[in-house]
């Protein structure tokens, strides 16, 4: 009994510190998706001058369909006053996004951005938040790496440490 | 949500209460034009009278304002607009021109941008069905249809005019394929051409517009808006000898004065118009008078 109950608080464990491990990984892989989507909003801005609210029709991307983000954005195509879109939609799915306060913040800046002036003043602007969201790719993989091993092993050894303790 | 609602709903609170209780008491569809001013007094364009907005005082608007305005009403889109507000004006989704004023930023003849926005000028299109009943029978006589130029001051009614034409012509008994370009965004309203057979080359430049229309889709008339500067009228000449017949509009108070300026002068040098049509407006406003001028009669 004692054994059975000690393998099963090591699997708790070691599956917790795995699945703490999973969340670093999405919050590089939602940080990387905005990535893609601060691209192709730019270059929908850039070269085709669409309207914004006509920016989000063709755009796919499987982790912000997922966290309702971008059917949120399109849901607001046919509204009478199409205003501050982008925050508001952000606002309403942020609780299922893992990703820091400054990386939201850097969300939220580059929708502050769209739509507000001339396609060359946004152009640069959007470059200054692409460049940022890279850094924190770059920072957020360098940190999940390190991260996933960390919550991994801690996963284990508390698991391995609980087992004895009741053993 | 009609046109008046839109404006409604983009004006900062206050000003959209002194809005509405003038639009409570008059009727709307006298309205064609409403002006914002920054620091200055805004006004509404009534029975072609302009008069003062007050909600306590006259209504004036910031600079910041007027910004947050512009950006309501092209639906946080500038960037979408901005090649024709350097030009000073946007027109919307719904056929709605506002004129934009401010101080340009210029690099030699080229405007870069619009720094500050000081005035807004948001024209009120109406839809009225068969204006263009006088005069359709002078351009379309049967299978044929002649060109024509009509002429008015600004805000006669030109634009309304060309899209009842455009509209009866694509869309009546007799229909006809009518390319229209619309090259200020100005003519195509939705829900007034869905049943016609109108094609439109919307935000082209008129030369360029004419000549994709007449050599991709073989139209039976083409139609255009406000012939602008010279280089306008040369690129339309270029493409005019297919044959195919062009009603388009110019400013002008009458024929002399329509005459004295080159890029309707050129035009007429080529005899590309056969009619050439005033627009007034009657004593009360309300109903259009034509006065036609017939190139070929004055000939014979």
């Amino acid at each position: 009994m004692r054994i059975a109950g000690a393998f099963l608080l090591f699997v708790f464990f070691t599956f917790a510190g795995i699945m703490r491990g999973g969340k670093e990984r999405e919050k590089l892989c939602e940080c990387e998706a905005f990535l893609d989507l601060f691209e192709y909003v730019k270059n929908q801005i850039d070269y085709f001058l669409t309207p914004t609210k006509m920016i989000y029709r063709n755009y796919s991307n499987a982790v912000l369909e997922k966290k309702g983000f971008l059917q949120l954005l399109r849901s607001h195509e046919n509204d009478d006053v199409y205003r501050d879109v982008w925050r508001i939609s952000f606002e309403a799915c942020k609780e299922r996004f893992n990703l820091s306060t400054s990386q939201a913040n850097l969300v939220l800046g580059f929708g502050e951005c769209i739509g507000k002036s001339s396609a060359h003043m946004q152009s640069a602007n959007f470059d200054y938040y692409i460049l940022r969201m890279g850094d924190e790719i770059k920072k957020q993989r360098a940190e999940s790496e390190k991260n996933i091993k960390l919550y991994r092993t801690l996963g284990v050894a508390a698991g391995a440490l609980a087992a004895i303790l009741v053993i | 949500m009609n046109h008046l609602e839109k404006v409604l709903v983009c004006l900062p609170e206050k000003e959209r209460g002194a809005l509405a209780s003038f639009l409570s008491r008059v009727s709307a569809n006298k309205i064609t034009e409403i002006r914002l001013r920054a620091e200055a007094p805004s006004s509404v364009t009534y029975e072609g009278r302009n008069v003062y907005l007050f909600s306590g005082a006259e209504v004036r608007f910031s600079e910041q304002e007027l910004r947050g305005i512009v950006s309501r009403l092209c639906e946080e889109s500038i960037h979408t607009y901005s090649e024709s507000m350097k030009q000073g004006y946007i027109t919307l989704d719904n056929g709605m021109r506002i004129g934009v004023c401010g101080s340009a930023v210029c690099d030699g003849d080229r405007i870069l941008g619009l720094r500050d926005v000081t005035s807004l000028s948001i024209r009120i299109p109406h839809i009225f069905r068969g204006v263009a009943d006088e005069v359709l029978p002078i351009i379309c006589n049967g299978d044929k249809i002649q060109s024509a130029l009509f002429y008015s001051p600004p805000g006669v009614g030109k634009t309304t005019l060309i899209r009842d034409i455009a509209m009866r012509l694509g869309g009546g008994a007799k229909r006809f394929r009518v390319c229209v370009v619309d090259t200020r965004s100005e003519i195509y309203i939705k829900e007034f051409f869905s049943h016609s057979l109108c094609d439109f080359l919307d935000g082209y430049p008129k030369g360029l517009g004419i000549e994709i229309a007449t050599r991709t889709f073989s139209p039976q008339v083409v139609i255009c808006d406000e012939i602008g500067d010279i280089s306008e009228a040369n690129a339309i000449l270029s493409t005019q000898n297919s044959g195919v017949p062009l009603i388009a509009t110019a400013h002008g108070e009458n024929i002399a004065s329509l005459m004295l300026r080159p890029n309707i002068k050129i035009l007429h040098d080529a005899g590309i118009f056969r009619y050439y049509i005033e627009i007034k407006r009657d004593n009360g406003g309300e109903k259009c008078i034509f006065s036609v001028t017939d190139t070929m009669r004055r000939l014979e």
